[in-house]
């Protein structure tokens, strides 16, 4: 299973929407943070939309973090979350961050 | 009830997890287990391949997950030659932003009804249970 990036500067052009299909695992979790680290242009906001994400892990969770952690000034949200996605990221308390 | 073990060898590398997920949702599926049980349960075995994998992984070597139901509960053991994690010196991870891992075994606690890890001459085993 592999995980696709479609990237979309929104009409504000202060927000980018980053809708992820597929798992965001073990295998996965580097091509995001590389891919969203190189790419990153300065915008307000960052969308992960993950409508399409099946399975989310620890590493993928790790991953959103450093992304969070690194983007200092830039507002980091998930959206879309499937319930098992959610409730991960509850039990981990993440959910207050995300 | 008839002999319902599911034996797999595994490549010690992280390719193959997305494999023991497969085996696992087939696995479950055919018990009965439900959708929302089903993800606990591959997140949680997902966790544990994990630290199998990341911990000292090796191509060359393979570890092998077991499924079994026995009076309602569903155990799955994951058997490791090498077996270098020691459960005694985890701590739990704050549940804050400064942290980017350790949430692993933290998971799996929370998951799974009960999980331990044993040490023997042949390696290590962790041990989960769920109540179906």
């Amino acid at each position: 299973m592999s995980l696709v990036i479609k990237t979309k500067i929104n009409d504000d052009e202060n927000s980018i929407t980053y809708s992820l299909s597929g798992e965001l695992d073990i295998n996965t979790a580097d091509s995001l943070k590389e891919s969203i680290l190189s790419q990153h242009k300065t915008v307000k906001k960052l969308i992960f939309d993950f409508t399409n994400v099946n399975f989310v892990d620890s590493t993928g969770l790790g991953v959103l973090v450093n992304i969070k952690k690194q983007l200092i000034d830039v507002e980091v949200s998930v959206v879309n979350q499937k319930d098992h996605i959610l409730k991960l990221f509850r039990i981990t308390g993440l959910s207050r961050y995300f | 009830m008839m002999n319902n073990k599911v034996v797999i060898e595994v490549p010690r590398s992280k390719e193959y997890v997305p494999v023991v997920r497969m085996a696992v949702c087939a696995y479950t599926n055919s018990i009965g287990v439900s959708i929302n049980k089903m993800e606990d349960i591959k997140l949680a075995v997902s966790e544990a391949c994990n630290n199998i994998v990341l911990h000292s992984p090796s191509s060359e070597c393979s570890y092998t997950v077991r499924m079994e139901v026995r009076e309602e509960v569903l155990y799955i053991e994951l058997l490791d030659s090498i077996g270098s994690f020691v459960l005694e010196e985890y701590s739990e991870p704050n549940l804050d932003i400064t942290n980017e891992g350790g949430f692993g075994v933290y998971i799996i606690r929370s998951l799974a009804d009960s999980f331990d890890v044993f040490k023997s001459a042949v390696g290590q085993t962790m041990v989960m249970t769920f109540s179906l």
